[in-house]
C-alpha cells in the first residue's frame, strides 16, 4: 500500500489536519507535543482501528468536541485504491466505513492497510515480560491471516464464558465450552509456532544487517504446559495435552474459580547468545533486535498478504546512532516501503536521508495542531537537484 | 415528560432504531390521522396479546399449534433445532425443507448468564420419540457452535441421527471474494462430486 493523503479532525490537538503523502518517506517534525505523532495515530487508526500504542478512545477527541475523526487515501500494490475513515465517539462503538462498506467492524478492518510501527513504547517486545512478547506475536499475526484474528476473537471469547461459569460454579456446562476452549487453543498453539520458526530466519537476517555484530539470535516458543519437544506435534495431539493439562488444573481452577491454562499463558523467549535477551542483552544489542523484529514484520507482511505494509517511526531516530539509523532507512527504502517519520530534529534527520538519492520525500512541520508543508525541505526542492 | 420525547425514547428502544431515526419516526405518526395511529396502537397490543409461543416447536403463533406443527403434509420424523422464530422463517422461504422445527429463542451464553434451563433445551428433549433426524442449524458463532455440542452430547445415547448445516461459500458470491474463514471451512467441509 501506498498512502496518498491523511486528514484528520478534532483528533488530539489537531481541529482539522491533512498531508500528502511522499511515495517514499514523510517527515513530520516538530517540538514535543505539538501534534506530529498524533498523524501517525490517525494511520494507525485508519489500519487496525487503534492506535500503535493502546489509549482510551476519550484521550484521542479534542477536549470541547463531542467526536474525532481520521481518514486515510491509499493506493493498493496492484493500483486498486483504497480509501477508509474511522470515526470516535466516547461511549459507542467506532464507526468505520472504507471501500469495502460501511459499518465494517474493527476486526475486519485489521489487515486492508498492513503497517508496521515503532514507537519507544515498543521497548517492552525485548525488555518487557512474556505477554509483551505474545501480543506482539499475536499482533502481527493478526495482520498476516484473518484466520487468525478471527480465532485469537473467538478464543478470548470461550475463555470470558469459561470464567463465568468457574465463577458462578456452573460445573455440568464447563465440558462442552472446554472442549471448544481445548480445540481453539490447539490451533493457535499451531499457528504461533508455525509462524514463529518462519519468523526467526528473518530476524537473524535482519539483526546480521542492522548490527553487524555476530550474536546468534533465537526466539524459542514455550506454550504453557506443552513440553517442548512436543510444540511441533500436529493439531490433534496438543489437544490431547490442553486436556491432559485441563484435568490437572481442572480441581484448583474450581477454587480459584479461573481459566488456569491455554495459550493465553504462553510465552516467547529472545534468546541471544544462548541467553535470554531481557537479563543480557546491552542497551545496543535490544535497539537492534528490536529494529530487526519490526523489518522482519514488514518482511513477513509483505510475503503474506503480498501487500507492502506502511511503516510508521514515532521518534525513534533520535534514540539511534547515526549508523543504525541510516541501516534502518536503507533497509526501508531497499524494500520499497513507504514510510512516516516524526522527529524533533528535522534537519538532522533529513542528513541522513540524504545519503539516499532517488528518494521521494515531502517534510512537514507541525506546531500545535498545524500542520504545514516545509517546501524548501521537501520533495520539490529535492527533485531539483535529482 | 413532553409526549414527543417520550414516544422518541421508545422508538429508541428498539433494535436498530436510533435517536435520529426514532424521531423520523415520531414525527412521521404526528402527521398521521388520529385514526390511522389508532389502528397501529391496537395492531401491536393485539400483536402482544394474541401470539405466544407454539406448545410444541416454541415458534411464535396466534394459536395453541402452529401451522407447521398441525400441517399433515410435514415429515414428523426430522427436526430441525433454530436459534429464533425469524430462523424458521428463513429456512421457510427456502423452501425444500419438509420437516419440523424447534426454537430455542437463544443459545448457550454464559457471559450473559444464559444456561441449558433458559432456552428451550427440555421441551426439545421431551419432544423426541418417533424422531430419526435433528438437523442442528444455529448460527456459526462460538455460542452457536457449542449450543450445537450441548445438544449432540444430550441426544446422542438415544440413537438419533444428528446433522448440522454445512458452511461454505453463498451461492452467486465470487470464490475469490469469500474470506479465508468461510473459504476453510468450505474446504474443511468438502464433499466427493
Ligand atoms: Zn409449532
Amino acid at each position: 500500500m501506498v498512502i496518498q493523503s491523511v486528514s484528520v479532525a478534532h483528533l488530539r490537538c489537531h481541529e482539522h489536519s491533512r498531508i500528502d503523502c511522499a511515495a517514499d518517506i514523510t517527515v513530520l517534525a516538530g517540538p514535543n507535543g505539538s501534534g506530529k505523532t498524533s498523524m501517525l495515530e490517525a494511520i494507525s487508526i485508519c489500519a487496525i482501528g487503534t492506535t500503535f500504542v493502546p489509549v482510551q478512545d476519550s484521550s484521542l477527541i479534542m477536549s470541547g468536541a463531542s467526536a474525532c475523526t481520521a481518514s486515510v487515501e491509499a493506493t493498493s500494490d496492484v493500483e486498486i485504491p483504497y480509501r477508509v475513515g474511522v470515526e470516535i465517539r466516547e461511549g459507542v462503538r467506532k464507526k468505520i466505513s472504507s471501500t469495502h462498506g460501511s459499518n465494517i467492524s474493527a476486526k475486519d478492518l485489521i489487515g486492508e492497510l498492513p503497517i508496521v510501527a515503532l514507537s519507544p513504547d515498543h521497548k517492552s517486545i525485548t525488555f518487557g515480560g512474556p505477554s509483551d512478547r505474545r501480543s506482539y506475536l499475536d499482533r502481527v499475526m493478526a495482520q498476516c491471516s484473518r484466520r487468525y484474528r478471527d480465532l485469537l476473537y473467538e478464543h478470548r471469547r470461550v475463555l470470558k464464558h469459561r470464567n463465568a461459569l468457574l465463577g458462578r460454579h456452573q460445573w455440568n456446562e464447563l465440558d462442552v465450552w472446554s472442549d471448544k476452549f481445548i480445540e481453539l487453543g490447539a490451533e493457535i498453539i499451531e499457528r504461533r509456532n508455525q509462524f514463529l520458526n518462519e519468523l526467526i530466519p528473518a530476524v537473524r537476517d535482519e539483526y546480521s544487517i542492522v548490527s553487524e555484530e555476530k550474536e546468534l539470535i533465537d526466539m524459542t516458543y514455550q506454550p504453557d504446559g506443552v513440553p517442548s519437544e512436543r510444540i511441533g506435534a500436529d493439531r490433534t495431539v496438543l489437544m490431547d495435552i490442553l486436556r491432559e493439562q485441563w484435568h490437572r488444573v481442572a480441581d484448583r481452577e474450581r477454587v480459584r474459580e479461573t481459566t488456569l491454562f491455554g495459550p493465553q499463558k504462553d510465552e516467547v523467549e529472545i534468546v541471544i547468545n544462548g541467553r535470554p535477551v531481557r537479563d543480557t542483552a546491552s542497551q545496543g544489542q535490544h535497539k537492534s533486535l528490536l529494529i530487526a523484529l519490526k523489518l522482519a514484520e514488514c518482511r513477513k507482511l509483505l510475503e503474506q498478504r503480498n501487500e507492502r505494509p506502511v511503516v510508521l517511526f514515532d521518534d525513534v531516530f533520535s534514540e539511534l546512532d547515526f549508523d543504525r539509523s541510516a541501516q534502518v532507512l536503507n533497509r526501508i527504502l531497499h524494500l520499497r516501503m513507504q514510510s512516516f517519520i516524526t522527529t524533533t530534529d528535522g534537519s538532522r534527520l533529513l542528513e541522513r536521508i540524504d545519503k539516499h538519492p532517488n528518494t521521494s520525500v515531502s517534510v512537514y512541520a507541525v506546531d500545535r495542531g498545524q500542520v504545514e508543508l516545509n517546501t524548501a525541505l521537501g520533495a520539490e526542492a529535492r527533485s531539483e537537484a535529482a | 415528560m413532553d409526549p414527543i420525547d417520550k414516544v422518541v425514547e421508545l422508538f429508541a428502544t428498539l433494535p436498530t432504531i436510533g435517536r435520529k431515526t426514532a424521531r423520523r419516526l415520531a414525527f412521521h405518526l404526528l402527521r398521521q390521522t388520529q385514526e390511522s395511529v389508532e389502528t397501529f396502537a391496537e395492531a401491536i397490543v393485539h400483536m402482544r396479546e394474541s401470539v405466544r409461543e407454539c406448545t410444541v416447536c416454541q415458534t411464535f403463533t396466534d394459536r395453541e399449534l402452529c401451522g407447521i406443527c398441525s400441517s399433515e403434509r410435514r415429515d414428523r420424523s426430522a427436526i430441525c433445532v433454530v436459534e429464533q422464530p425469524t430462523d424458521v422463517m428463513a429456512i421457510e422461504r427456502a423452501g425444500d425443507y419438509r420437516g419440523l422445527y424447534h426454537v430455542l429463542h437463544g443459545t448457550l451464553s454464559p457471559l450473559d448468564g444464559i444456561g441449558p434451563d433458559d432456552i428451550r433445551l427440555m421441551e426439545l428433549m421431551s419432544r423426541l420419540s418417533g424422531i430419526s433426524e435433528i438437523i442442528l442449524a444455529l448460527n456459526p458463532n462460538v455460542e452457536g457452535e457449542v449450543t450445537t455440542q450441548y445438544i449432540n452430547k444430550m441426544v446422542s445415547t438415544l440413537g438419533i441421527k444428528v446433522t448440522r448445516i454445512a458452511r461454505g461459500i453463498p451461492i452467486g458470491a465470487d470464490l475469490e471474494f469469500a474470506d479465508d474463514a468461510t473459504l476453510a471451512r468450505a474446504i474443511e467441509g468438502r464433499v466427493p462430486v
